[in-house]
């Protein structure tokens, strides 16, 4: 796997716009419910792409990318349960 | 050339840091699952907790990890394509922006303790101070890890083998992770 300068600028754009969206979700007037599964979203695939590309997991063994992404995973999916029921 | 070959299948860094990053992630996903079970079984404290915090510090503060977080990115990059002194410096304006956290976060804390909440004033507080502060010691722990990493680096000390670069790089990365998730479940969702 190669992972450019560009790839990591373009990941760095992606993590900001995805953040400053997040924080803006906070503002909005919308069902709680909603607010907590778009932020939610917003989590998983930040990380996912920290795991992916910033840590340069996409190219090591599977056991360990699929560790970090059950932890992502369950923790959203975990706490987006318990927020929303 | 703008790109640098990771070999296929090669974990970055040393194997002992990703079984440290899982256990510290297992910590703090027990500390996540606990603030949110007792957000949801005590939701007007928590809520009227959440009121006296600063999003904007929260934002602030997730900007400049996940920045700090692409410069030692890059920082890796250049190690990998054995320029040593651009890792250094990349690594350096890294340790710079996640100051900006350090200084945000004490403000925050400042400014609360002056207004009477502590680790006392109810479980929201205790919940917040206890992670927070959790976390807080484990930016301060990556900040003291990658300044040896970019002084070994000035001196060339990665020109072999720049495993080291990565096992700092990874651990700083897992500080950033574990940001993302706080960030929303302190500030965003009320």
């Amino acid at each position: 796997m190669q992972i450019s300068g560009k790839h990591l600028a373009g990941t760095w754009v992606l993590l900001i716009a995805l953040t400053l969206t997040s924080a803006g979700l906070g503002s909005i007037d919308m069902p709680r419910g909603l607010l907590v599964f778009l932020v939610l979203l917003t989590v998983l695939i930040k990380n996912q792409q920290i795991i992916d590309v910033f840590m340069e997991l996409k190219s090591a063994p599977p056991l360990w990318r699929g560790l970090m992404q059950a932890f992502t995973l369950f923790i959203v999916v975990v706490v987006g349960i318990t927020l929303i029921i | 050339m703008n790109t640098h070959t990771v070999d296929q299948k090669r974990l970055p860094g040393d194997l002992a840091i990703w079984i440290f990053i899982l256990a510290e992630l297992t910590v703090f996903a027990a500390l996540f699952l606990m603030f949110s079970v007792s957000k949801s079984m005590n939701p007007e404290m928590f809520a009227e907790g959440q009121q006296t915090l600063h999003p904007l510090m929260g934002l602030i503060n997730t900007l400049s990890l996940i920045t700090s977080s692409y410069f030692v990115a890059k920082a890796v990059f250049f190690a990998s394509k054995g320029e040593l002194k651009k890792t250094a410096q990349w690594i350096w304006m890294g340790i710079a922006i996640a100051s900006i956290y350090l200084i945000t976060k004490g403000m925050e804390y400042k400014e609360l303790f002056s207004l009477g909440y502590n680790l006392r004033t109810n479980l929201f507080y205790t919940l917040y101070f206890f992670i927070t502060f959790f976390h807080f010691m484990h930016v301060l722990m990556g900040i003291v890890i990658l300044i040896a990493v970019a002084n070994k680096a000035k001196k060339g000390g990665y020109s072999d083998d720049i495993t080291g670069v990565e096992t700092g790089a990874s651990y700083w990365h897992m500080v950033d992770m574990v940001w993302v998730i706080l960030f929303p479940l302190i500030y965003v969702i009320q």
